[in-house]
């Protein structure tokens, strides 16, 4: 009940951030939630939204599907197989100091604004932090539980059937959640910085014309939709994990 | 099929060839850059637009000129020093605010369940869109990147040592409390040392972070800066110095990460009884 | 897989090792560290042998290697049931474990972890399992539990579905390492009498080789006790106990017994009383 209550004081909280912001800078530099909730409103009252939300989400299903499986194959790889994980370490590195913006800027000239270059930046920018999530989960996994896997002589399609499949399943979910919000991050950037159509192409235009109010509505838009699909994701969690205490 | 004995690895000798072994785990991690860079070549070749696709020793020229100062729009180091700065003030701001919020609200779990819906949409919003907030409200200055990318880290460290700080065992704190130990002694000698592998481990998440997206918070309207230089070489679509660039972002991290973080993270991990040994980003939760 | 004929050894004992050495290399890079040295033990079928020492001196490690979990360095003789461990490792699929904690995975219920050993081990046809796991979490008193998952049960209730898990397969040899010492007192002297309740029922008894460092439980449970000092295991002392089942603890031989093995334990694994 406190935890509610909490929740929904947490939400008021954001409002009231914001407002007192927009009074602090003046409201006709940062337009308060009174100015932007009307726009918003206009936004999904017309319709509008649902162009560039769905172009955005379906630029952003793509790349996260490569992006994710890609980590999850490496991490997991990483993991049980050792001398992978020495190959791939000094790579791996690489890959997650590369600056955002180089490889949007890359991907953008050398593949250029189509599917295929979503899949490889969203790639680069997210499969390493899902390979380095998943790694970490599969090293915690319980060294007793093994050993006495060893001692039933479990085959290997047993253990990762009764073994590793129900103790991933929940951390693939939540770094699912996790690597969804990033790679949505990531297409926004490069929708601002080159790819036409998007919520992040709106948020260029309105940021060009200085029209502070039109871009917070649709950053609000891009907030609610996100909102909506890692509650999507963290209920099924929730489903699917039902022998937890 | 067989069903060879698992003999654990705790029976494995020692000893001999150690030194030719590390030498082959080098080798054998430096084999797939290797492979990459050879294809990247043999492509780059093939399509034999050096501008759009730069091959290798392009890169390499390109990196020659930015070691030796002189650019097309100014000096490269102060262009270097200028990203470097942004990024560490970012850093030191982000550290230190999220860690005195985070220690709050790990202890007092009011302040966490209200900031929790705060710090989830301060993470959700892109980079570049806190870049343009902050450009509006405050025009074209310094502050702007470093703010931008505060705004994304604060929450990170905050989110990190909150769970430190909870994780701080409460019978300890009752006994101290028992014993009468004041306030002070009880932040130093108890939480303090409980809080100390958080933070650490925040701030190289932190720090590596701040160096991947400060380019973006530098492409809006500043005049100096790395961002400012790939902007530039990518408005004349002439990649290979843009790659350069990468190439020296991507070496200074990860310099930073091993010299620095890493260090700090096997010395503190030696006092909890593990070491860390990669970069984790991406321990947001 | 059929074992090669070669691997049959004459053994007439459940199991024979002979001078086992089993080396662990020191922590600190600076050579290895002998836990068994030459190391002698055989065990007659259907006895119940009991290894009795003071923690941290490779007790568990002996039945790592009797289960074939973990390879010697070095031995002379590695035979179980009578035959070569290692030219047939298979033949340790006769063998079942149960260890200091349930290690239940608590994903499944507590009739599927039992199916998870018996798909493992897969000594029993399939049809038998039904027939098999009614009646052993009969004996042990889950049998109105075997649909709860291990957080749904109490300690001492997981630890019965370990010891379920492994009787179900009725294996030949029962390897169990300190399997009561993390229950509460109450518990641990429950299942010690469902213990000796399912090993005097068999008609054929099945070999058990039992870790423990607590003297009454040794005297209660084992027919044969075998003392071991620290690293490198020795076996210092040995005592045969040919008191009845169930045991009474102010039996006078009973007493006598444990006096004895306290006595040895001060004397040569240099413990103060």
């Amino acid at each position: 009940m406190r935890n509610r209550v909490a929740q929904a004081g947490s939400l008021v909280a954001v409002l009231l951030v914001w407002a007192a912001i927009s009074a602090l800078v003046g409201r006709n530099i940062i337009p308060t939630p009174l100015d932007v909730g009307p726009e918003l409103g206009e936004i999904v009252s017309t319709g509008r939204f649902v162009g560039p939300l769905t172009e955005s989400l379906t630029r952003t299903f793509i790349g996260f599907a490569v992006g994710f499986a890609v980590g999850l194959a490496i991490g997991i790889a990483t993991a049980k197989v050792k001398w992978f994980a020495v190959a791939t370490g000094p790579l791996m590195n690489i890959v997650l100091f590369a600056p955002t913006l180089v490889v949007i800027f890359l991907g953008i000239a050398i593949i250029g604004t189509n599917l295929i270059s979503i899949a490889v930046i969203t790639c680069i920018a997210v499969a390493p932090n899902v390979a380095i999530y998943m790694r970490d989960v599969m090293r915690d996994f319980d060294p007793d539980l093994t050993a006495m896997a060893d001692s039933f002589r479990a085959s290997a399609g047993q253990r990762i059937k009764d073994l590793y499949l129900p103790y991933l399943i929940p951390s693939i979910l939540a770094a699912a959640r996790i690597g969804f919000s990033m790679s949505w991050k990531v297409i926004m950037l490069a929708e601002v910085f080159g790819f036409a159509g998007g919520l992040g192409f709106q948020i260029r235009i309105n940021y060009g014309i200085y029209n502070l109010t039109a871009l917070l509505a649709w950053l609000a838009v891009f907030v609610i939709a996100l909102l909506l699909i890692e509650q999507l994701i963290r209920g099924t969690e929730r489903a699917i994990v039902r022998w937890q205490p | 099929m067989t069903t060879a004995t698992t003999s654990h690895a705790i029976s494995r000798p020692v000893g001999n060839g150690r030194r030719g072994k590390t030498l082959r785990r080098v080798l054998l991690g430096l084999l797939p850059v290797v492979v990459l860079v050879a294809l990247w070549w043999a492509g780059a070749a093939a399509l034999d637009r050096p501008r759009v696709y730069p091959t290798p020793p392009l890169v390499l020229e390109a990196l020659g000129a930015i070691a030796s100062g002189q650019g097309e729009v100014g000096s490269t180091y102060v262009h270097i020093a200028a990203t470097i700065l942004r990024a560490t003030a970012a850093f030191a701001v982000s550290l230190v605010l999220g860690t005195a919020l985070g220690i709050v609200a790990g202890r007092i779990p009011l302040v966490f369940s209200l900031l929790e819906n705060v710090i989830w949409v301060f993470l959700a919003v892109p980079s570049i869109v806190w870049v343009f907030i902050f450009a509006v409200a405050l025009g074209i200055s310094n502050v702007v990147p470093v703010a931008a990318l505060a705004a994304l880290l604060t929450p990170m460290v905050l989110v990190n040592v909150a769970e430190g700080a909870k994780s701080v065992p409460s019978d300890l704190v009752e006994m101290s409390r028992s014993y009468h130990v004041t306030t002070w002694q009880r932040t130093k000698g108890l939480f303090l040392p409980y809080l100390v592998p958080y933070i650490a481990s925040s701030a190289r998440t932190a720090f590596a972070l701040a160096l991947k997206l400060v380019l973006v918070a530098e492409v809006v309207g500043l005049a100096t800066g790395v961002g400012y230089e790939v902007k530039y070489w990518y408005t004349r679509l002439f990649m290979a110095p843009i790659v350069a660039w990468a190439v020296v972002m991507i070496v200074f991290g990860i310099l930073v990460d091993y010299l620095v973080f890493g260090r700090l993270e096997r010395w503190v991990g030696r006092w909890k009884g593990r070491t860390a040994g990669e970069v984790t980003l991406g321990r947001v939760e | 897989m059929t074992a090669s004929a070669s691997a049959a050894t004459g053994s007439q004992y459940d199991i024979e090792l002979r001078k086992v050495t089993l080396l662990f290399p020191r922590p600190d890079g600076t050579g290895n560290l002998p836990v068994y040295e030459n190391f002698d033990l055989v065990v007659d079928q259907g006895s119940f042998t009991v290894l009795l020492g003071p923690s941290g001196c490779g007790k568990s490690t002996l039945l790592n290697i009797i289960d074939g979990l973990l390879s010697p360095s070095r031995a002379d003789a590695l035979n179980v049931l009578g035959r070569d461990l290692r030219r047939d490792p298979d033949v340790t699929r006769q063998c079942a474990y149960v260890f200091q904690n349930p290690r239940l995975l608590k994903w499944k219920t507590l009739r599927g972890n039992v199916e998870f050993g018996l798909r493992g081990l897969n000594v029993q046809p399939r049809a038998r399992w039904p027939e098999l796991m009614d009646k052993y979490f009969g004996v042990v008193g889950l049998r109105d539990f075997m649909d709860y998952y291990p957080h749904q049960v109490s300690g001492g209730m997981q630890q019965r579905a370990a010891i379920v898990r492994a009787f179900v397969n009725e294996p030949r040899i029962l390897l169990m390492d300190e399997p009561f010492s993390h229950l509460d007192e109450i518990t641990a002297a429950e299942l010690r009498r469902e213990l000796v309740r399912l090993w005097t029922q068999d008609d054929v008894r099945r070999t058990v080789v039992f870790v423990t460092h607590d003297i009454t439980e040794a005297v209660q449970l084992g027919q044969r006790i075998i003392m071991l000092t620290p690293r490198p295991a020795e076996i210092c002392f040995e005592q045969i106990v040919d008191l009845p089942y169930p045991r009474k603890m102010d039996d006078e031989g009973f007493v006598e017994i444990e006096r004895t093995l306290r006595r040895v334990l001060v004397e040569r694994a240099g413990v103060p009383a």
